[in-house]
């Protein structure tokens, strides 16, 4: 089961630190919130756009707009477009099918969503699951928090590649003529090895030396020297383009 | 020196263990070479603690390092004294990183940082793992894996290791490393295994056994073949031809996939092949592409000249993989059994052929034992071909022996994927291997 | 069983969040006549609440299918997964204490979990992301989905509970 969201790169973007990172896809999606203007909706979609383009290339921005789409398309068809008290944009035959109210309203909720998705997006596709952690660490997410992610993290793709083994031998013990494999069969099976695991990774953590006291604080980041230049422009940044675009 | 005196129930009642005695000088190795059932894995358990604190069941007795009884420490306050290496290699990996999964336990050592850096770096060139740095661990190969976890238990380096069927998935370059490992530390070392490689006789050291819940002196299993009948060699054959299989490590750049490519392969009904190569070349790929579940790149699986599709591999041939609890689903032996739609008296046949009781959790029993209820499966849907992944990692030759033998007799035609030359001696039939990426017969 | 409960609790949290996740994302029912897929995201959440209770329910649901829109894509449906699917688990574990296997607890279970996906996703997408016009369109399939699930949830409880013996002891 392939789930990595991570796409290998060497872009600015996959360069910039996690910490730095995490400050500025916090702080840029809290301004799309407050930000009423019409340019503002338009270039606050152009600049995560614009370094999704950057960073991960044509086909993956393609991609990533297309699980967008859906909802934007949802959007349009059910949202009234038309507002009585504002003026019409579009009429037909005096009646209001587009009003400029509505066209707003229906267009600041389209640009926060893309907006909001291609960030988050960003965040994940461009710094491996793990570096996110050591990244909130930094940031004082407690530790044992920090170790439940880690471990789900691991877990996901393992129990994934349990449940296609699962799949796979089922299909190896079907009797000929037979279509599909049973559905609770397999997921009974399958929540019985995970089940399995449970008192496993539990003793696992303590013969690992999980509960000792006086553990050091290990962090896979490494020192960045242009680590205070970069979390000053994540800071910085999205607070300039607030106070243009608001 | 190390000193044990252990007795154990588990929690339904049963007795494992009565007064379990040995001793190890320091920096000695200990090898216990005993059957699948025998309680290998629980000792090691004992030993390092989570049984019983996991698993419930009433512990007696102690374990002294010199003048400490491990017994009186809780599981992580052993953590400098002893470690081991499990025999499921999932079981104890908590990380998607190799390099978390090192730190963590010297971490909680609390070693300073450096210190924790160079031995990280240390132990990855000692396990050739340098290259997988940046692959998230469920994409190892079963010996890569196995590779991982020495490397963790060899980066604390406690004062006394446990080795639970570690030579297991390793390929015969990567065993010989390990004894010499082995030899060269002054460490002390406890080696489980269910039967006597060949690698383990070129460790010094004493090997006991363990029978009856107690621990005797070792004799070595009669190693003569089972094989002098003339194997039932039939026509129907299944031909492989320019088969090309890819895979590949996807959260990596460099290019770490692999291509295996087979010219030309045969197997008749009745026929024993025996198939060998290194770690992570696709021996199980191309175990996976025979009986249909992995699609090949390239090439032709035919059956009596007739392309088979995907589907029609899974009905002709069984696969049973390296992990055997993977293919087990539901609550006992005879619910497994009944579920392949064999007769009553064909079960009860199969059930003592393999010595298994029917009353077994499928959930409960132990690895060895869940290969052969995993064999036993297979040999009731009547398969015409079987292919066997590292059958014999957790058996005593004997007994995986005998379950080649009651398939051969069965007129199944048979690969048997292993890393153990001296099982393979014991195989009749031919050899092929995999160099280059290439599938090549002697 | 051990004084150090806190490895426990971590393991049982994040195996459970995994098992959500990997349901949501690779365990799908073909349904014919939309030819589409309803996701078990909801059989997994019920079944761990009903296994271990209410409050590993909360964390690991919400936690568990928080990780499988990430994963699959969609981070911006993260945090209302989390706070939708923890809340059906947390209902749901509290609902059932016991092995009660009853048609009633059945219907009544997989009622609370139709209103709470539904409304929760209802409520939470209208004040974040959309409009109640365009939200309402997905409450027919997250209806179907949640109380099917609901009621494989339990009945998977019911076929685990029997396969492995010690399922109870794991309980928080």
């Amino acid at each position: 089961m392939n789930i990595d969201t991570y796409i290998y790169g060497t872009s600015f973007y996959h360069r910039f630190d996690i910490r730095a990172k995490l400050l500025f896809t916090l702080i840029y999606c809290t301004c799309i919130f407050f930000i009423h203007s019409w340019h503002g909706l338009l270039f606050s979609v152009l600049v995560p756009l614009a370094l999704f383009i950057v960073s991960l290339g044509k086909r993956e921005t393609i991609r990533a707009v297309r699980k967008i789409l859906p909802v934007i398309i949802l959007l349009f068809l059910f949202l009234p477009l038309q507002d009585r008290l504002s003026e019409p944009v579009l009429s037909i035959k005096s009646v209001a099918i587009v009003t400029e109210d509505g066209l707003y309203r229906v267009l600041r909720l389209a640009s926060r969503f893309t907006s909001l998705s291609l960030t988050l997006m960003l965040l994940i596709a461009t710094e491996r699951s793990e570096r996110i952690i050591s990244g909130l660490r930094y940031y004082h997410l407690p530790y044992k928090v920090a170790l439940l992610f880690s471990l789900i993290l691991r877990f996901i793709p393992y129990l994934g590649s349990v449940f296609e083994a699962i799949k796979d031998s089922m299909s190896l013990r079907l009797t000929e003529g037979r279509r599909g494999i049973p559905i609770m069969p397999s997921i009974t099976a399958f929540a019985v090895s995970a089940v399995k695991m449970i008192p496993d990774t539990a003793a696992a953590l303590e013969e690992r030396g999980f509960g000792r006291k006086g553990r050091t604080e290990y962090s896979s980041l490494e020192k960045n020297r242009k680590l205070f230049t970069e979390l000053l422009f994540s800071v910085i940044l999205p607070i300039i383009f607030f106070i243009i675009m608001r | 020196m190390l000193n044990a005196d252990i007795s154990f129930e588990y929690r339904n009642g049963a007795r494992i263990f009565s007064h379990l005695r040995f001793s190890v000088p320091e920096g000695g190795k200990l090898k216990i070479i005993a059957p699948p059932g025998s309680g290998k894995t629980t000792l090691a358990k004992i030993l390092t603690g989570p049984v019983p604190s996991y698993s419930g069941g009433t512990l007696d007795g102690t374990v002294f390092w010199n003048e400490q009884d491990l017994f009186l420490l809780s599981t992580p306050e052993r953590l400098p004294f002893i470690g081991r290496v499990s025999q499921n290699t999932d079981e104890m990996m908590l990380f998607s990183s190799i390099e978390e999964e090192i730190a963590f336990p010297l971490s909680n050592l609390g070693l300073p940082l450096p210190e924790i850096n160079s031995r990280i770096d240390s132990v990855l060139s000692l396990f050739g793992l340098e290259r997988f740095r940046g692959v998230s661990a469920s994409e190892l190969s079963g010996g890569e894996k196995r590779r991982l976890m020495l490397a963790v238990l060899f980066a604390i380096d406690p004062m006394i290791f446990v080795l639970d069927e570690s030579f297991d998935e390793l390929s015969a370059d990567w065993r010989q490393r390990l004894v010499e490992f082995i030899n060269k530390s002054k460490r002390t070392f406890i080696i489980l295994g269910s039967h006597m490689l060949e690698e383990y006789g070129r460790i010094p050291g004493d090997v006991l056994t363990i029978t009856d819940g107690s621990i005797a002196e070792y004799h070595e299993e009669e190693r003569s073949s089972l094989f002098s009948f003339p194997l039932h060699v039939s026509d129907e054959v299944i031909h492989v031809s320019n088969l090309s299989i890819k895979r590949q490590h996807k959260s990596i750049a460099e290019d770490s996939s692999f291509t295996l490519r087979v010219p030309s392969f045969s197997l008749k009904r009745g026929e024993c092949v025996v198939l060998t190569g290194e770690n992570g070349t696709g021996k199980s790929s191309f175990a996976r592409v025979l009986s249909g579940l992995f699609q090949e790149d390239s090439g032709k699986v035919l059956l009596g000249g007739k392309m088979l599709s995907m589907k029609e591999r899974r009905c002709n041939v069984a696969y049973l993989m390296q992990n055997p609890y993977e293919e087990l689903f539901l609550p006992t032996v005879q619910d497994e059994a009944m579920s392949t739609g064999a007769g009553k008296r064909e079960i009860e046949e199969a059930v003592s052929l393999f010595r298994l009781e029917p009353e077994w959790y499928s959930s409960e029993i132990s690895y060895g034992k869940a290969k052969l209820l995993q064999a036993m499966l297979f040999y009731l849907l009547r398969r015409p071909f079987a292919v066997f992944d590292e059958f014999d990692s957790a058996l005593p030759y004997i007994e995986s022996l005998e379950a080649i033998k009651t398939y051969l007799e069965a007129g199944t035609g048979i690969i048997v994927i292993t890393h153990d030359p001296v099982f393979a001696s014991l195989l009749p039939g031919r050899r092929v291997y995999v160099k280059d990426g290439v599938l090549h017969e002697y | 069983m051990s004084e150090n409960k806190t490895a426990l609790h971590l393991s049982l949290t994040a195996v459970s969040a995994a098992l959500v996740a990997v349901f949501t994302i690779a365990a799908r029912i073909p349904v014919p006549a939309t030819s589409g897929y309803i996701s078990l995201c909801d059989a997994a959440v019920v079944f761990i609440s009903y296994a271990f209770g209410p409050v590993t329910g909360l964390i690991a649901g919400g936690l568990g299918s928080a990780a499988a829109d990430l994963l699959g894509g969609y981070p911006q449906f993260a945090v209302i997964s989390f706070i939708v699917h923890g809340l059906e688990a947390f209902l749901a574990g509290l609902l059932v204490r016991k092995n009660s296997q009853s048609v009633p607890t059945m219907i009544l279970g997989a009622i609370i979990s139709i209103i709470t996906v539904c409304g929760g996703y209802l409520l939470l997408e209208v004040l974040f992301i959309t409009t109640f016009s365009s939200a309402i369109v997905e409450v027919p399939m997250n209806a179907l989905q949640s109380g099917v699930g609901s009621v494989i949830g339990l009945l998977l409880y019911a076929a685990v509970n029997k396969a492995y013996r010690n399922l109870d002891s794991l309980r928080w």
